[in-house]
C-alpha cells in the first residue's frame, strides 16, 4: 500500500498519525545521536575517578624495573595505595607494622596491591626505582610493586589526593572503595588499634558475597606533592 | 670548638632532663580567661597554638589533606567541657589542593561548667593530651601534654589572655541561617542563601564530610539580597548532598563575625511534587490515546472515505 492510498483510505486524524510514522526512525536516531554526545560531553566532564565506573588504564614502572599495566590484572582484585615514605601518616601504617600486615593478607589471597608514588622530583617522598627497592626491604612491605609515578599523571587520574589514599578495584575494573585507609585520621600509632579499617573491610565483604557498605571515604593524610604546573 | 660542643651536649641532656622536647615550627598552650575557675559560671579554656610564618594548622574540616587537632581532656568527673569552638578558618592554597585552617596563631576556645552538686576541691587540674599538625609543604605531627591547675573561687580576675579570648570570640561564627538547594547535577550544586546583609561573599567552606570539592565556589547576587552559591561536588562521591553545611565568609559590617553557619536543604515536597505532576500527565497521556483510538475505531469515516 502506498502512501497515496494510505491517504484515501484511512480517517483524517489515522492520516495524521501515519504521515508522522514516517518520521519515527529519523526522530529516534537523532534522539539516540543527542543522548550519545550528551553522554560523551557527561564523561568528558568527569575526570576522577569515580566508585563503580571503570578505573583509569595505566602502565606505570615499578621498583623492580617492570612495567604494571592495570588492565593485565583484570579478573583479580586490585589495591592501590598512594604512598609517601616521609608522610607522618604513612610513618603510622609502616612503622607499627600495620600497613604490612595487611598487604600480607590482602596479598595472600590472590590480590595484588600497589603502592604509588606520585611525588614529584625534588618533592618529599619521589624516589627512584632503587631507593622504592631499598624501601621494600627496609619496611619488608608486601605490597606486588611500588610503582613510580613521578608526572603524577596517574594520581592525578584518579584524583588521589592524600597519602594514603586507597582504592579498591574490582576483577572487572571498577573502583569498588576510594577513600582513607581506616577512619583514625590520628598520625598515632596508638590509635590503629580499634579503628575500623575500610579497606580490609571492603575485601572481606566482597569476597564472601556480603554487601559493602562502604565505597567511598575521604582520606586523610599529607597531601600528595605533585608536580605545580602553572 | 670543645666548648660549644659541650654547651650544646648539654642543653639537650638538660631538656630530655626537662622532658620537654621543643617543638621546631609550633607550639602550644593551656591558657584560660580568668585567673580563677567560678563554678557557678560557663568558665572559657583555651588551647593557644602558635605556628611559625608559612605554617598552618587545621580546621575541623582540613580541606584536601591533613588532619584537625585532636584534644584529649582529664578533669575531674564533676566538671564538664563543651564542644571545642572553632574560629573562622582561612582558605589556604598548597597547589594543586587546598586547605582550611590557621596561620600564625589560633586560639580553640572550650566551656568547661561544674556540674556537680557541692564543690569539694579548692582547685582544679586541667590536663589536656594534644595531638596536632603543623604544615609547610611538609607535615609534622605535634603531640603535647599540657596541664593547668587554678583555683575555685568566684572572686576571680581577668586573666593577661583574656583580650585574645574576646578577640577570637567575635571569630567564632555563632549565626545560624537557612538556605535552599536549588540545583544539583553530577558536578556541582546550587545554593540560594536569602535575606542575609553582606558586602561581598567571599568564600564557602564546607562542615567535615559534606561530599564537595575544595575548590573556590562561584557566587552571583540574583534579585534582591538573594546569593547563589555554586560549590563544585566530589567526583568520587556518591554521599548525600542534603542537608548541605558549611560556613559562608561574608565582608559585612553588619555582623560581629564574618562569617554564618548555612544549613541548605531542597525543597522538602519539590521532588515529590514533581513526581506527582509527571505521574498525572502520564495517566492523562496515556487517557487521551486510549480515548483518541477508541474514537478513531468507533466513529464512522466519512467524507475521507472512497466509495
Amino acid at each position: 500500500m502506498n502512501f497515496i492510498e494510505m491517504k484515501r483510505k484511512t480517517s483524517f486524524p489515522s492520516y495524521l498519525c501515519v504521515q508522522y510514522f514516517r518520521y519515527i526512525p529519523v526522530l529516534t536516531v537523532t534522539m539516540m545521536l543527542t543522548a550519545c554526545s550528551l553522554f560523551k560531553t557527561q564523561e568528558a566532564t568527569r575526570q576522577k575517578a569515580q566508585v563503580h565506573e571503570s578505573a583509569p588504564e595505566f602502565a606505570l614502572p615499578g621498583h623492580d624495573g617492570n612495567t604494571y599495566k592495570l588492565s593485565d590484572f583484570r579478573g583479580k582484585y586490585v589495591v592501590l595505595e598512594w604512598f609517601n615514605n616521609d608522610c607522618p601518616f604513612v610513618k603510622k601504617h609502616y612503622n607499627s607494622g600495620n600497613m604490612q600486615e595487611i598487604q600480607k593478607k590482602i596479598t595472600s589471597q590472590d590480590i595484588l596491591w600497589f603502592s604509588i608514588v606520585s611525588s614529584a622530583p625534588g618533592k618529599q617522598g619521589h624516589i627512584s626505582a632503587e631507593e622504592a627497592m631499598a624501601i621494600k626491604n627496609q619496611r619488608q612491605s608486601a605490597q606486588t610493586a611500588i610503582l613510580l609515578d613521578p608526572t603524577g599523571k596517574v594520581g592525578k587520574m584518579y584524583g588521589a589526593k592524600a597519602t594514603p589514599h586507597m582504592f579498591v578495584i574490582t576483577p572487572k575494573g571498577t573502583i569498588l572503595y576510594n577513600g582513607a585507609i581506616d577512619d583514625n585520621s590520628s598520625s598515632n600509632p596508638k590509635t590503629i588499634q580499634g579503628s575500623r579499617n575500610y579497606v580490609t573491610e571492603v575485601l572481606n565483604a566482597t569476597l564472601s558475597g556480603a554487601p559493602v557498605n562502604v565505597h567511598h571515604t575521604k582520606p586523610y593524610g599529607c597531601s600528595i606533592k605533585y608536580e605545580v604546573t602553572p | 670548638m670543645k666548648q660549644g660542643l659541650f654547651f650544646f651536649a648539654l642543653s639537650i641532656s638538660f631538656s630530655l632532663a626537662q622532658g620537654v622536647t621543643k617543638p621546631i615550627h609550633t607550639s602550644a598552650t593551656l591558657i584560660t580567661e580568668y585567673d580563677a575557675i567560678d563554678p557557678t559560671q560557663e568558665n572559657f579554656i583555651g588551647i593557644r597554638i602558635h605556628l611559625e610564618k608559612n605554617w598552618h594548622t587545621y580546621y575541623l574540616n582540613p580541606g584536601d589533606s591533613g588532619a584537625p587537632p585532636k584534644p584529649k581532656w582529664q578533669l575531674p568527673s564533676e566538671w564538664t567541657l563543651g564542644p571545642l569552638l572553632w574560629p573562622t578558618p582561612k582558605r589556604i592554597s598548597v597547589p594543586p589542593f587546598f586547605a582550611f585552617g590557621y596561620e600564625k596563631e589560633v586560639l580553640l576556645m572550650v566551656p568547661l561548667t561544674f556540674t556537680g552538686h557541692t564543690v569539694r576541691r579548692n582547685e582544679i587540674t586541667i590536663r589536656l593530651d594534644l595531638e596536632w599538625l603543623a604544615c609547610k609543604v611538609e607535615c609534622i605531627p605535634y603531640f603535647a601534654t599540657l596541664r593547668k591547675t587554678l583555683p575555685i573561687q568566684s572572686q576571680r580576675l581577668k586573666s593577661k589572655d583574656a583580650p585574645l579570648f574576646e578577640r577570637v570570640r567575635s571569630l567564632i561564627p555563632k549565626q545560624k541561617h537557612k538556605a535552599l538547594i536549588t540545583q544539583v547535577t553530577p558536578q556541582a550544586v546550587t545554593l540560594k542563601v536569602t535575606g542575609i546583609n553582606y558586602k561581598q561573599a567571599l568564600d564557602f567552606i564546607p562542615h567535615p564530610n559534606m561530599p564537595l570539592a575544595h575548590i573556590l565556589p562561584e557566587f552571583s547576587q540574583s534579585t534582591g539580597q538573594a546569593l547563589q552559591i555554586v560549590l563544585k561536588r566530589y567526583p568520587a562521591s556518591a554521599q548525600r548532598l542534603n542537608p548541605l553545611k558549611g560556613l559562608l565568609i561574608l565582608n559585612s559590617s553588619q555582623h560581629s563575625s564574618n562569617a554564618v553557619i548555612v544549613e541548605a536543604e531542597s525543597p522538602k515536597t519539590s521532588s515529590s511534587f514533581a513526581a506527582k505532576i509527571a505521574l498525572c500527565l502520564g495517566v492523562l497521556l496515556i487517557l487521551f490515546l486510549t480515548i483518541f483510538k477508541i474514537i478513531l475505531r468507533k466513529v464512522p469515516q466519512k467524507g475521507n472515505s472512497i466509495p
